[in-house]
């Protein structure tokens, strides 16, 4: 799954030669390849679309600017996928030092998350009142995991991704991810033993 | 086997991560061991209860996209800047600086030496005398290159930011890339629809390569829709390359106001949609656009396209 969009081996390489040496359209057809995923990884770990919006950014910007090193070592969904585990890994600390910057920040309980919007959007008024009602309980279970134990939960969970794939996005072992994963649902069905049937 | 490890091993055959003999051996234990299988029957309530995400809109993916392209435009531009500096030894850093206030001071010769002459056409003197920038201009960036007025002199450097007005032919090199600086870089949209008003005009015979460049951009990511679709038809005045083609695809496939998208097929119908490109992208849009009109629209394009 993590080469599924990169389409030919050597096409892809292809376009990377040409994005190293400044081809900005073979860049933007190198990240289109991948970008869609990204978005998605990103909004299922943040829950929220600006937030995911940047960390979309964040990682296109580090692979434009760190494109030229990259020296076909690993794959480059490999790479790609492993820059995307580090923003979104230390995406919270970065939102904690913009939201000190800025007085005019919408404390995240105040707005809407992605699972609350999710919910208002597609069902009835009575239905909407207990989906939003469930989702600010997922929403809040959610951040009490680690970003670690959220990140291997949101890869496989909603992301549909295989646990050897996320260790080989985290560059870490099998074992490891398997205790992100266990802490993570037990966590959750503590917290959401309220809204459990 | 300890029955910790049983438990650690219920959300992994929720997730049909356990091989054959484990998921035998964990059902075995189920059989026996109640606390696991409430376990389980939790996790499968929890699962029902998280759901799937559903799938992101197209609209959030080519918003992302586009603030990813004026984010990339402006690190790009740092990028070659930090790439010209890495090349240069620390000592050399100093000697570059130095070059590049002499290659101004030549610059400055030429351009009074001109003036003087009574010959281009800026009608505003840009510096009248030395002094003229201290009087008339923002200072900003100051250094100080000898602060020590012992010798009775002193030497600094700084950023004057001063207004100039330019007079002269629409087909000038010069106009033409201020114009399209102010259309890339300026931040009043008024100033852009008027530079991308004049650098689509009639009179304008010779373009430069930068304005091209710069209607690809508005094109592409200006926030304005009238700087957008102004952009669109003074391009157009451009021969139908391989730039001109893929800047009216994007338009195509990623710009949020129909008027714009319904512009684009307008403009690469005739002729011009027998383009193996153009035509997958319109066969693409015949079935996915969100708008009615721009589906028929691309279909009957692609089946004049085919008949000729």
């Amino acid at each position: 799954m993590l080469s599924d969009q990169s389409g030919t081996h050597e096409e892809e390489r292809e376009l990377i030669l040409l994005a190293q040496r400044g081809d900005r359209r073979a860049f933007e057809d190198l990240v289109y390849r991948y970008d869609r995923k990204v978005l998605a990884i990103a909004a299922s770990y943040t829950n929220n679309l600006d937030d995911a919006k940047d960390v979309y950014q964040e990682v296109f910007l580090r692979v434009f600017k760190a494109l030229p090193k990259f020296r076909f070592d690993s794959r480059f969904s490999t790479w790609l996928y492993r820059i995307v585990v580090n923003v979104c890994l230390t995406h919270q600390a970065r939102r904690k030092s913009r939201e000190a910057d800025s007085l005019d920040y919408i404390e995240d309980d105040e707005s809407q998350s992605l699972l609350e919007k999710q919910a208002s959007d597609e069902r009835s008024s009575h239905e909407k009142a207990y989906d939003g009602e469930v989702a600010r309980h997922i929403a809040m279970a959610m951040k009490t995991l680690s970003p670690q134990q959220r990140l291997v939960f949101t890869l496989r969970h909603y992301e549909g991704y295989k646990l050897r794939e996320i260790a080989a996005m985290m560059n870490c072992a099998e074992g490891t991810v398997k205790k992100y994963l266990f802490t993570a649902t037990e966590r959750l069905r503590d917290n959401l033993k309220p809204v459990l049937a | 086997m300890k029955h910790s490890q049983f438990k650690e091993w219920i959300p992994l055959l929720g997730y049909g991560e356990l091989d054959e003999d484990e998921k035998y051996l964990l059902q075995q234990h189920l059989k026996s061991c109640t606390e696991c299988t409430r376990q389980l029957e939790e996790l499968n309530q929890m699962q029902e209860v998280l759901g799937r995400r559903s799938e992101l809109s197209e609209q959030v993916l080519q918003s992302a996209r586009r603030e990813l392209r004026i984010r990339m435009i402006s690190a790009g531009e740092r990028r070659s800047a930090s790439w010209l500096w890495s090349w240069l030894p620390a000592w050399q850093n100093a000697l570059a600086g130095a070059l590049c206030i002499l290659l101004g001071l030549g610059i400055g010769y030429l351009v009074f030496r001109d003036r003087q002459a009574g010959s281009g056409d800026v009608v505003t003197p840009i510096l009248p005398n030395r002094w003229a920038s201290v009087e008339n201009a923002a200072i900003s960036n100051v250094r100080f290159l000898d602060a020590d007025p012992s010798d009775g002199e002193v030497e600094f450097s700084y950023v004057a930011t001063m207004p100039v007005r330019l007079k002269g032919d629409v087909n000038d090199e010069q106009i033409q890339q201020i114009l399209s600086r102010a259309l890339v870089n300026g931040q009043n949209p008024g100033t852009r629809l008027r530079a991308v008003g004049l650098l689509g005009n009639d009179q304008l015979k010779q373009p430069d390569p930068a304005v091209k460049q710069a209607l690809m951009i508005a094109l592409k990511l200006d926030e304005n829709d009238g700087v957008r679709k102004q952009a669109l038809t003074a391009l157009l005045n451009f021969p139908f390359d391989a730039d001109v083609r893929d800047s009216l695809l994007y338009v195509l496939t990623s710009d949020p106001n129909p008027a714009l998208r319904i512009a684009a097929i307008d403009a690469i119908k005739t002729e011009r949609s027998r383009d193996p490109k153009v035509l997958r992208v319109l066969e693409e849009r015949m079935q996915t656009d969100a708008n009615e009109y721009i589906r028929v629209r691309s279909r009957a394009v692609v089946e004049e396209a085919k008949e000729k």
